[in-house]
């Protein structure tokens, strides 16, 4: 449950149903010092969340915990909320720059755990689109989550992809796009695994904020991310259908 | 001539090469007013005449076409009524400005696949009374049938041609027109790569907040 | 309104319809550009001399009037020429491709470093644009408007600071980044006076707020008591450019106390002019990338038919246009004016 005052007042902005009982289920402990991870991340203060990050690390929480249940559930709200155009681009700098400063103590814990990646996924910003803050966002939380995550960058043609495919033995491609112009890329990539005769050996996902999942159906889409904690969660599905 | 008197006479534009690289970097515009297409260029300088008409001539024989009485016209055999055998110009006219290689059919309509071990090969056979062009293909390949399928459906795109069946076509104006379609085959054979190029293409010149950096990285 | 029987000179219908008084038909203008590849051989003046050359830069521009029919000549065609003459890292292409600013390399980091450099008007790429429009009023006299530009100081900062920073630190530092716009404005202001001393009869404005990147609280907070008061500098009409999906922003764009606002074809012309409510005049918005660069004359002449219908008293393409637009496109935007009017009025 949420008790942190300002992370309530965030959560006003979480209109959707489905996605506020997400967001409910992110909070669902109820600790305090994550919802203070949370609320500061939303709000931008990368100095405290790097403070209240390493304060938590040394209380013993664990890596998964501080990024799941502080930085993931946060950015979760900062996603909804530049989605809606409730906040624009400046905002969403200031808050994965907070992210950053978090993942800054994380990231050499979970590059030590020696843990076996759950799938290999191939992350880029469709051709054209030179955006890739949300494609940030999700690689940070794939690679907290598990995923061993190969980024293409931004502009990334169709061939790229294909390419990056088969050299690392990936079985999951993630592609975002930020522009209605650049959108229609992703239907150009997914054409070009078919035209290659493998679209059968990888699932697809897309995202990004102009993308709707009535749009990721039509290009032909395996799945479809709402936001980056939604991209983490179906790349795990389809890790566990692949199993 | 002047602008409008330049589309009075010679049509709509079908396609411009913003730079030709062979003659001054001027701008190459095709031009089509059924039944002629038009090899054009605004500049002034010594010399353009020769190169358009070298353009022409080079659009006459790697795409089949014929000839006018004009040193940069041409059609097609089909007269291009209606506008048969323009969706490909925007490729002959790229291809007649940008390279300088001729488009050999001596060993018959074929080009290497790119997504697979294959040798792509079209054929052409009359069959009642229609001039089908069939895909087929030698060498290794998972499943051949998609190749050809896929070629097929990148020639109706570009070439503006009529499908006959999964693996056949045909020219709109059923003529027979083997240079036409073995200069289409590159383009084909690889749709994205193709529509990645146009795309390409297409953004160079354009002011957006993309190509002006205003967009975030 | 219309009055056919007023016979007007093109710069006479441009300036009454900025004015909100009546024209004789709806001016067709060119705030941003219509420079092609085609009217560069034309006139023998390819990109990117014409953008630092004052006598090839008149030249293509007055091919705006003399070959397309529209009733403004807009000489800078581009926005990066006062950037240039700030000794910002310039990437200067070719002929088919635009002038940009290299901002991954940013010359200031704060308000301190702002600075006017000695003899910035006279720098080549300030004096392409003085200069010809010099040699266009020469030219054209008072038969035609010629429209100059002036960036704003929020494009101006995205070109010195980088747009990343300067967003960036449009949240940790307002105040500083309200000071830094207040010190740019000086260099909007002065180059836009040179141009208005040279005989621009208009200026436009380039404030690049786009709703890609800000909210539209952002225009309020950091522009538009900006903008009111280019209005009491520049003595001139004044058209606001700003790219983008800019409809939730319009309403206080119409209190800037600019003549007109130059929006873009994300926005349709009614809910354009429902957002402005006759606060400010419209011009627009015919879409570049896929209409005047892919399509065809009578995609061009619904469009036109379009904003007309909704009342927008300047027509226009939406921006500056694709260096490779056919001229047949460009050509359907006056003839399109011309038919509408013969059919509505």
């Amino acid at each position: 449950m949420i008790k942190n005052e300002g992370l309530l007042e965030e959560f006003k902005y979480v209109t959707v149903p489905d996605e506020q009982e997400h967001i409910e289920g992110l909070f669902a402990s109820g600790d305090e010092l994550m919802q203070d991870i949370a609320y500061n991340l939303i709000s931008g203060n990368n100095t405290e969340v790097g403070v209240l990050v390493k304060k938590a690390l040394d209380e013993g929480y664990s890596a998964n915990i501080v990024l799941d249940d502080g930085l993931i559930a946060g950015m979760a709200i900062v996603g909804i909320k530049f989605r809606d155009n409730v906040i624009f681009v400046p905002e969403v700098l200031i808050s994965a720059r907070a992210m950053k400063a978090g993942m800054e103590h994380i990231e050499p814990i979970l590059s030590a755990s020696g843990v076996e990646p759950i799938g290999t996924v191939i992350m880029g910003t469709v051709k054209g689109d030179l955006h890739d803050i949300g494609k940030n966002l999700c690689i940070m939380m794939l690679r907290g989550g598990g995923f061993l995550v190969h980024d293409l960058g931004v502009d990334t043609k169709p061939d790229d992809f294909i390419d990056a495919v088969m050299e690392h033995d990936a079985a999951i491609v993630g592609m975002s796009a930020l522009l209605t112009t650049t959108m229609p890329n992703m239907g150009t990539t997914i054409e070009a695994f078919d035209d290659a005769g493998m679209r059968e050996e990888v699932k697809i996902m897309v995202g990004g904020a102009p993308v709707t999942q009535e749009f990721a159906d039509e290009m032909g889409a395996d799945a479809y991310g709402a936001n980056a904690v939604d991209c983490v969660q179906k790349a795990k599905d389809i890790a566990t259908a692949s199993k | 001539m002047r602008p409008k008197e330049v589309i009075s006479k010679y049509g709509r534009c079908i396609e411009l090469i913003s730079m030709d690289p062979f003659f001054n970097e001027v701008t190459i515009g095709l031009f089509f007013k059924e039944p002629l297409i038009t090899v054009y260029s605004y500049s002034k300088k010594d010399g353009l005449e020769d190169r358009l008409k070298q353009i022409r001539d080079r659009i006459v024989d790697i795409a089949g076409a014929l000839p006018s009485d004009n040193f940069n016209q041409a059609t097609f055999p089909c007269e291009m009524k209606d506008g048969c055998c323009s969706s490909p110009l925007r490729f002959v006219v790229k291809e007649a400005v940008m390279k300088d290689r001729p488009n050999d059919i001596s060993n018959g309509i074929s080009h290497k696949d790119l997504r697979s071990d294959m040798i792509l090969s079209i054929n052409h056979s009359l069959k009642d009374g229609i001039n089908t062009y069939t895909v087929s293909g030698d060498g290794n390949a998972p499943k051949p049938e998609i190749r050809y399928r896929a070629v097929v459906n990148g020639l109706l795109k570009y070439g503006g041609f009529e499908k006959i069946d999964n693996f056949s076509f045909k020219l709109k104006c059923n003529t027979r027109n083997d240079k036409l379609i073995n200069l289409l085959l590159p383009l084909a054979r690889n749709i994205s790569a193709t529509e990645e190029s146009l795309a390409a293409d297409d953004m160079a010149g354009q002011m957006t907040t993309q190509s002006l950096g205003f967009a975030a990285n | 309104m219309i009055n056919k029987d007023l016979n007007m000179t093109p710069r006479q219908r441009v300036l009454a319809a900025l004015n909100g008084d009546d024209v004789d038909r709806p001016p067709v203008s060119n705030p941003t550009s219509v420079a092609t590849v085609e009217l560069m051989d034309y006139v023998d003046a390819p990109f990117p001399d014409a953008c630092r050359d004052a006598n090839l830069n008149a030249q293509l521009a007055i091919t705006g009037y003399t070959e397309l029919g529209f009733d403004s000549i807009a000489p800078y065609f581009s926005i990066i020429q006062e950037s240039s003459a700030l000794g910002c890292e310039m990437q200067w292409e070719q002929k088919d491709n635009w002038p940009t600013v290299r901002m991954n390399n940013p010359i200031w980091k704060t308000k301190n470093d702002i600075k006017i450099p000695s003899g910035f008007l006279e720098h080549r790429d300030n004096v392409a644009i003085t200069r010809s429009i010099n040699i266009l009023k020469d030219e054209v006299k008072d038969e035609v408007a010629i429209f100059g530009k002036t960036m704003g100081p929020w494009t101006l900062a995205y070109h010195v600071f980088g747009v990343e920073p300067f967003l960036l630190k449009s949240i940790d530092d307002p105040e500083e980044t309200r000071e830094i716009l207040r010190k740019l404005m000086d260099i909007t202001i002065l180059f836009g006076q040179a141009q208005i001393d040279s005989g621009a009869d208009v200026l436009v404005v380039p404030d690049h707020a786009t709703g890609d990147l800000v909210s539209g609280k952002y225009y309020d907070e950091f522009l538009l008591h900006l903008h009111q008061e280019l209005v009491e500098e520049l003595k001139v009409p004044l058209i606001l450019h700003i790219c983008g999906r800019t409809v939730d922003r319009m309403p206080s764009i119409a209190k800037s106390g600019m003549a007109a606002f130059h929006f873009d074809s994300k926005n349709a012309p009614q809910e354009a002019m429902d957002a402005v409510n006759g606060g400010i005049r419209l011009v627009g918005n015919v879409n570049n990338p896929e209409t005047l660069y892919s399509k065809t004359p009578a995609d061009v002449k619904k469009e036109v038919y379009n904003a007309l219908d909704a009342g927008v008293q300047l027509i226009s393409t939406e921006c500056a246009i694709p260096l490779k637009t056919k001229i047949e496109n460009l050509i359907a935007i006056p003839n399109s004016v011309q038919s509408w009017v013969k059919e509505n009025i």
